[in-house]
């Protein structure tokens, strides 16, 4: 594997994750830590294999993963924001009933168990980028992905303009930092929160399809193998600004597509899946560790 | 963030004094388990099963048979153990959910005493496994707790990334190193030669939750971990430090779910084969929930949990019905047992 196709490798695992990312970002900027988010996905992956098996068109099943999504996570919002059920437990409830949902309906609706395979030209086609393609090595990287991809790029500066440059935006943060306060300024905090989520529904829902359809093909029980929570990683580095986040997801990307790169090269393939993990272990301790040398810093010279 | 984690210590709070009776919690508890079977028996009617007879024949693979009776008492003890590491940890106001990774650990630990220890009298090795193994699971435990306490990292992906890693570290092992057995397809460790008698395992486990039922109630350390996972700015004022008691309902949390995952290989599997029981920490908590943190309702949830997990062995035998229905149920009853109307600010 050369670099050009690492770094088309790296894009295209990044998608989803980077997509879970901004759905996380937005439950987490009303006051939501959703890890349940790994759930959606997966719920999300599902419902694109069906949707798109059923009604012969992948985009039939992108729709039907970002409906479905959505609806479990307004359940879940339900829960979290009306019945007072503490969101980590609520999201490892979600999590369980995705797990095994997913695993119980494969029998019923395909007469399998594990996974379920589509039919190669059902699948989302690779779309190459008109003009950028003919450039050499930045047409290898940027063109050939999956429509959802380019999506997702388009999706992380919609973000950023509608967190910062919009009044929903500024509703959305007020809600996150201080509830009361926003409520007092007349803005409807819980309605805020259910739009919020809703929109993480969706996106998860789409990065759910981008791994069922965008490359696999497939459904495979518990494909989503941690990547919730790896995307919630990033968000916690990047301090869930949608920009940073983005980085932070194409850094997680990397990290699978090395991955891919080495383990066709013999390597042991448990070993080097740690490696996203590890990561994310490493990333979750930066932001403090930073505080804490930064605070030290600081400190010295008065000391002095 | 602010965490209102059921700590069972709140009971005279008054936000919810309209719910502070054990019988509304176990009205609540039975609420939960109604609706989640309500909710399942849907999910059967499409599988194109009765759901009254499926849930009949979940009970008798349960109760029914001896060898049921037997797989739910299996069951049970393992969720109870696993459901006291979760609680004394909400407890102090740490959230474990680390225990599919502690379990893991500690059966890596145990299972490698039993296997490469060569030559040395059995039961010096059954201890040193059953130290060995419950030191794991504790050190698993420790590493967050430590890392939230000193910088304020949250417990909960830090849990989550280490039971990934310690999954792809025990295939790794049960592949590749000298304790894996050498010339099979599947992932699983050479056959144990010593054992943890289930009288001995069973013993353990009654003693560990009578000091728990009655350590939380009428000791010092329980009562401070309560007040820590209370509120922790109090706990300090009164002059307990705080911090010492997280690591240490920390430690005794993951030595309990090491305690599981030593009592699965020495006691039932005699090896060590990936992933043997998944889903053990998330029951754990379920049945924790279920029995809002009270002793005799820990006891209560695994049963139930327990018979779940035991009935569907025969319900996919002989329904048509996929046995990862039991896991929606467990999923749905975690969903509606912690129900509440009104929020408390912690």
């Amino acid at each position: 594997m050369n670099l050009a196709q690492l770094l088309h490798v790296t894009l295209r695992v990044s998608a989803p994750i980077s997509l879970a990312a901004l759905g996380g970002l937005f439950a987490l900027r009303v006051g939501v830590f959703n890890i349940a988010i790994e759930g959606f996905m997966l719920m999300g992956c599902f419902a694109a294999v069906v949707g798109t098996h059923f009604a012969a068109s992948p985009y039939i099943g992108i729709i039907c993963a970002m409906l479905v999504s959505m609806f479990m996570t307004l359940i879940y919002a339900f829960f979290v924001l009306n019945l007072n059920v503490d969101p980590i437990i609520c999201a490892l409830a979600s999590i369980s009933v995705s797990t095994g949902l997913t695993r119980y309906l494969l029998r019923p609706i395909f007469g399998t168990s594990g996974r379920f395979i589509l039919p190669s030209d059902l699948g989302l086609r690779s779309l190459n980028l008109p003009l950028l393609e003919k450039i050499p090595l930045v047409g290898e990287v940027l063109s050939g992905h999956s429509i959802i991809v380019y999506i997702s790029w388009i999706l992380v500066v919609v973000t950023y303009v509608v967190l910062y440059k919009t009044s929903f935006g500024l509703s959305i943060r007020a809600t996150g930092l201080k509830p009361e306060a926003a409520a007092s300024a007349g803005i409807p905090t819980r309605r805020v929160q259910y739009i919020a989520l809703s929109i993480n529904g969706l996106l998860c829902g789409l990065a759910g399809a981008e791994l069922a359809l965008g490359f696999t093909n497939m459904f495979n029980e518990g494909m989503t193998n941690g990547r919730g929570f790896t995307a919630l990683a990033a968000l916690i580095l990047a301090n869930s600004e949608p920009i940073a986040t983005f980085g932070a997801c194409l850094l997680f990307g990397l990290s699978e597509a090395i991955v891919i790169a080495l383990s066709s090269e013999g390597y042991a393939i448990q070993l080097l899946s740690m490696l996203p993990y590890l990561l994310a272990i490493i990333v979750a301790l930066l932001p403090p560790v930073a505080s804490r040398i930064s605070k030290l810093v600081k400190a010295t010279p008065r000391q002095s | 963030m602010p965490r209102d984690l059921h700590t069972g210590c709140t009971r005279r709070s008054k936000h919810f004094r309209w719910l502070s009776g054990g019988w509304t919690n176990l009205l609540i508890s039975l609420v939960a388990i109604i609706i989640a079977f309500a909710l399942a028996g849907v999910l059967i009617a499409f599988a194109g099963e009765d759901p009254l007879n499926a849930y009949r024949t979940l009970f008798k693979g349960a109760f029914g048979t001896r060898s049921g009776m037997r797989g739910t008492f299996r069951y049970c003890l393992p969720f109870v153990l696993s459901a006291l590491s979760f609680s004394i940890c909400v407890r102090s106001g740490y959230f474990n959910i680390g225990q599919d990774g502690q379990i893991y650990l500690a059966a890596l630990a145990a299972t490698w005493v039993g296997v490469a220890w060569k030559g040395v009298p059995p039961t010096v090795q059954v201890i040193a496994a059953v130290v060995l193994g419950v030191a794991a699971g504790a050190l698993c435990c420790f590493i967050p707790a430590v890392l939230k306490v000193l910088l304020g990292v949250d417990e909960v992906i830090m849990a989550l990334m280490l039971n990934y890693i310690i999954g792809l570290l025990s295939t790794y092992v049960l592949l590749y190193s000298p304790i894996a057995e050498k010339g099979v397809a599947s992932a699983v460790s050479k056959a144990i030669p010593i054992s943890l008698p289930s009288s001995v395992a069973v013993a353990m486990i009654v003693v560990i939750f009578v000091v728990y039922a009655l350590g939380m109630k009428r000791t010092v350390p329980g009562y401070e971990m309560c007040i820590v996972g209370h509120n922790k700015r109090f706990a300090r004022y009164g002059g307990i430090p705080a911090n010492r008691t997280i690591l240490k309902s920390a430690l005794i949390g993951g030595g309990l779910a090491g305690l599981v995952g030593v009592c699965e290989v020495l006691t039932v599997y005699h090896l060590y084969f990936d992933k043997f029981t998944p889903g053990l920490g998330l029951n754990g908590m379920a049945a924790a929930l279920l029995g809002r943190h009270n002793p005799i309702g820990i006891l209560f949830g695994s049963l139930f949990l327990g018979a779940l997990q035991s009935g569907s062995v025969l319900l996919s035998v002989i329904t048509e019905v996929p046995s990862e229905v039991i896991m929606v149920i467990q999923g749905l009853v975690m969903f509606f047992a912690t129900v509440r109307r009104k929020q408390t600010n912690a």
